[in-house]
């Protein structure tokens, strides 16, 4: 896995993939799960740039499909995760529950 | 529908190319979504902001993850673009006069809107430097100040870091042989020490010079002190008679110092120079006061305390004047708003200017860059990214743009140095030096110029839609796509009416410059000086005084005043004719009218044609009102009839009273002694005795050398009037010679501009219809073999060009039409109307000027062969 870890739109974006599964994730269903799950306006700008970065680091991986007439005749590009994104993510959730630890489910009031 | 194409191609330009497809895909897939949405609109504004928004993206990611050097050019990059450079000498030299001329001409704006707008005071807290505006009061002592009110103002405004004041200080020098009019000021004698000057020489001026009785000082500017002393170190201790007075020399300031009206001398502001002690009523006029305000305090809390400050003082004051001041920076120009707009508007104009010159020249590069498809298809075959392209040609155009903007910051310092050196009396804030804020303003408008005229280009070359490229670089099209025929017509239209104008100013103004005079100008010396404010009955006793004075220099045969001269133009009020009586009044028609004194007509060296001159009687009080018309009026207004005994008067709505016409008896008729140079049609004036003048001038007719009378003059009136200022003595052939330069700046402004943008138009023509034959080889060549006739091919390659040169023509006339129409408002002088040849002549050059340039491709098109042609693609 990534020795810096992931920040914290990249972790969104593997889970995304994650959730939406193999060869069904692209641009436009990842921002599309990130908005229905997190409510958050995902822009699909920050999500190019961010699976680029993963693919550079070498947690998910990318091929073009097949062409499609409402896509101008152009192929989308398909994501998969990669067995060490996978490990990446596992890392971030192991990090995560261990800071989360005991603490108390936090109340609207304590922010 | 696809996504918006300019979307398309700002994302081909800055995606790497293996995530292209995918995002063009999905900007195309999410366009639709819109579109089942929404209306068309909205889509088109959601997919393209989201295109820019990707964009900036991927910018953003390649440049702070990698890939810098996919931006910045490399080594070999910038040794091509100088060469290539070298290569086409005349369509570079072209581009970079063209851009020169545009960068120049709006640093030159910018830099004279800062020099004014935006200017820095040089003193040391110059920002907090403010003066009192006097606002208007009832009874105009506005300006009046007494000694006990400056006191209690300078004790209790704990807003101002200090409050001093002035008084204009104009004066001559008497010298043993000669008189020089210096510009002066009385300052308080405290304020060196928060002005912060030090002397070259000597002392400033200290707060014991201003007591009552102490020695009269002087402290000198370094220029007067180099001009008149040559840059003596004795000079301190010199005794100078300025204006009568006599005072010690104690210092030398350097040219640098300047306040507060750039003065040669400055002299303590007396205590005594404001009134008696303990009196209102003497309460002087003229003084200005100004001082720093403390850290924190802005004009508005300052105007606001002095405001309090003055109720105060008049409630407990008897007799004081109800006086109220506004505080301003000392830099404010009066209607500073209105100038702010002007000097706004000339800039955004010219800067409106350079983007259409660098549209031109972006024309021109296209053409270049289509020669050189072959080599970008070896480059993008090769692997280079449209975006390496693009950097590439813009690096080219940036070398041109380098090239203009050096040229264009030695012009514009020059020029700014020029303007510094002829505009005399200027406030000594302003600097017209381009300053580091003028050197970053060249360097953005370079960068955008360049933009505009390299990078736009680029994306055309580089763009994968080789058939809409063909389209859009056809003439007609060029570097900015369809709106490129309405420019180019435009820019024909504003170049034929911009020379069309240029040409009749130049007309005018020869002619204005020729005009003779028929007056011996060169025997005559003239000045001009200001006896306003003596009251008529005063200055009329000092003129008379100076007139004897003058008369009395051996060699001096005659001298007269009056409020102009020949060849500067007076009002010309509607003047009316009395018919003979019981007929009805003749129409009231404009003529020039000349107040002057016994004396001047003959200083002019005119006779009188019948009658009589103007006599030292006409000018006792209750004397009969009288006039002398010259010939042109009798031939206009009296039909060549005897004038003698006739009776005039003035049907000015401006100065007419209630009551009965007063009316002139004509005794006297002068020849024509250029009343209106320039303007035939107000040749018809008159002269009537001088009763009121502020500003008049004064004419003597000498035996010899008219200039060598100089000294003389100065001196004679010196002795009767020291404290007169001649101004402007000069031989009578140089009277309105200010005219004459400032309508010739304008005629070489308008002139330049419209031989910049005839340059342009021919230039762009030429390379525009060359780019069109370059492209279309194959399809002439197939013409050609298939029989087409010469005239035929012509026709085709040089028809639309000649449409658009046509019609910009024919827009030009009308536009140079309605210019000339405005000209009366343009020019001081009337220029000749009977000039109708003049606009379509310059249309029809224009017009030949670019047929010659498109013609020139259309005849290569013509040695086409019909095999080279099938050949070459």
């Amino acid at each position: 896995m990534g020795k810096q870890g992931l920040g914290e739109f990249e972790l969104l974006v593997l889970l995304a993939v994650l959730r939406l599964g193999n060869d069904q994730a692209h641009a436009v269903s990842i921002v599309d799960e990130i908005r229905a799950r997190t409510g958050r306006d995902a822009r699909r700008s920050a999500v190019y740039v961010t699976l680029q970065r993963l693919e550079a680091k070498g947690l998910v991986s990318t091929r073009m499909g097949e062409p499609t007439p409402e896509r101008g005749g152009k192929g989308r590009r398909l994501v998969r995760i990669e067995p060490e994104g996978l490990a990446a993510v596992r890392a971030t959730q192991e990090a995560l529950r261990n800071m989360w630890g005991d603490l108390a489910p936090l109340r609207p009031a304590d922010r | 529908m696809s996504a918006p194409r300019w979307a398309r191609a700002l994302l081909r330009l800055c995606v790497p190319e293996p995530r292209l497809e995918d995002v063009l895909g999905d900007l195309d897939e999410m366009h639709h979504r819109r579109l089942a949405a929404g209306n068309r609109v909205s889509a088109w504004v959601g997919t393209s902001a989201e295109a820019v928004a990707v964009a900036a993206a991927f910018l953003r990611y390649r440049w702070r993850d990698r890939d810098r050097g996919a931006f910045l050019p490399s080594l070999p990059e910038f040794r091509l673009a100088l060469r290539l450079a070298r290569r086409q000498p005349v369509l570079n030299v072209t581009a970079v006069l063209a851009l020169a001329t545009g960068l120049g001409l709006s640093t030159g704006a910018f830099t004279l809107m800062g020099a004014f707008l935006f200017p820095t005071v040089p003193l040391p807290a110059g920002d907090r430097l403010v003066r009192f505006m006097a606002a208007p009061s009832p009874d105009d002592q506005r300006g009046r100040m007494s000694r006990a009110r400056f006191a209690a103002l300078k004790r209790d405004a704990s807003v101002l870091e200090y409050l001093g004041a002035y008084r204009d200080g104009t004066l001559n020098i008497l010298g043993e042989d000669d008189v020089e009019p210096v510009r002066g000021v009385y300052l308080s004698a405290d304020a060196f020490r928060v002005l912060g000057y030090g002397p070259i020489l000597g002392r400033t001026l200290l707060p014991g010079d201003a007591l009552a009785g102490a020695p009269p000082v002087v402290v000198l500017r370094e220029s007067l002190w180099i001009r008149r002393f040559g840059g003596d170190p004795d000079v301190l201790g010199r005794v100078l008679d300025l204006g009568g007075t006599s005072r010690q020399v104690v210092g030398v300031l350097p040219d640098d110092a300047g306040f507060p009206n750039t003065p040669d001398i400055w002299m303590p502001l007396g205590t005594d120079a404001l009134g008696a002690e303990g009196t209102e009523g003497g309460a002087v006029a003229g003084i200005g006061l100004w001082g720093f305000l403390r850290p924190g305090a802005t004009p508005e809390t300052a105007t606001a305390r002095i405001e309090a400050l003055s109720v105060g003082y008049e409630q407990a004051t008897d007799g004081a004047l109800p006086l109220r001041f506004r505080v301003v920076p000392f830099t404010m120009v009066p209607q500073g708003g209105l100038m702010q707009a002007l000097l706004a508007g000339m800039l955004s104009v010219i800067v409106a200017v350079l983007l259409v010159i660098a549209a031109n020249v972006g024309n021109l590069v296209s053409a270049r860059t289509a020669a050189r498809r072959g080599e970008l298809a070896v480059r993008t075959a090769l692997g280079a990214s449209r975006g390496r392209l693009v950097v590439q040609l813009f690096l080219e155009v940036l070398v041109l743009g380098a090239v203009a903007a050096v040229v264009a910051w030695g012009g514009t310092r020059s020029a700014m140095g020029w303007i510094a050196r002829s505009v005399d009396e200027m406030p000594f804030w302003v600097d017209f030096t381009p300053g580091p804020g003028s050197l970053t303003f060249l360097a953005a408008s370079t960068l955008l110029a360049c933009v505009v005229a390299g990078v736009l280009p680029a994306l055309r070359a580089t763009s994968d839609h080789v058939g809409a490229t063909l389209r859009a670089t056809a003439w007609g099209g060029g570097a900015l796509g369809r709106g490129g025929a309405a420019m180019a017509i435009l820019q024909v239209a504003a170049s034929v009416a911009l020379l069309g104008t240029a040409l009749v100013a130049v007309r005018g103004l020869d002619g204005y410059a020729r005009a003779k005079v028929d007056v011996p100008t060169e025997r005559i010396l003239t000045t001009g000086f200001w006896v306003g404010g003596r009251g008529a009955d005063s200055a009329g006793t000092l003129l008379q005084r100076v007139e004897e004075a003058t008369a009395r220099i051996p060699g001096v045969r005659s001298v007269g005043v009056a409020s102009a001269l020949p060849r500067i133009d007076p009002p010309a009020p509607p003047v009316v004719v009395e018919s003979a009586p019981g007929a009805p009044e003749g129409e009231a028609r404009p003529a020039p009218v000349v107040q002057a004194r016994p004396g001047f007509l003959e200083a002019l060296g005119a006779g009188a044609v019948m009658g009589r001159l103007l006599a030292p009687e006409d000018l006792v009080p209750g004397a009969p009102r009288v006039a002398v018309v010259n010939e042109s009026f009798v031939r206009k207004f009296l039909g060549g009839g005897n004038p003698l005994g006739r009776r005039i008067r003035s049907a000015d709505p401006r100065t007419d009273e209630a009551g009965p016409p007063l009316w002139r008896e004509i005794v006297g008729v002068v020849p024509d002694l250029g009343l209106s140079v320039g303007d035939p049609e107000l040749a018809a004036g008159y002269y009537v005795p001088m009763d009121d003048a502020a500003w008049v001038y004064m004419a003597l007719h000498v035996s010899g050398d008219a200039v060598r009378f100089t000294d003389p003059l100065r001196r004679a009136v010196a002795e009767v009037a020291p404290d007169l200022i001649l101004t402007r003595v000069h031989t009578l052939d140089r009277a309105g010679q200010e005219n004459v330069t400032a309508l010739g700046m304008i005629a070489a402004g308008l002139t330049v501009l419209g031989g910049m943008t005839l340059l342009l138009s021919l230039a762009s023509t030429y390379a525009l219809v060359a780019f069109t034959v370059s492209r279309r080889v194959r399809e002439i060549g197939v013409r050609v073999a298939l029989g087409a006739s010469g005239g035929n091919v012509v026709r085709s390659v040089v028809g639309r060009a000649s449409l658009h040169l046509a019609a910009g023509g024919a827009l030009g006339m009308a536009l140079g039409a309605v210019l000339l129409q405005l000209k009366s408002g343009l020019f001081v002088f009337r220029v000749p109307s009977g000039d109708p040849w003049v606009l379509p002549l310059v249309a029809a050059l224009m017009v030949a000027a670019g047929a010659a340039a498109s013609w020139i491709p259309a005849l290569r098109a013509l040695r086409i062969s019909p095999v080279e042609a099938l050949r070459s693609e």
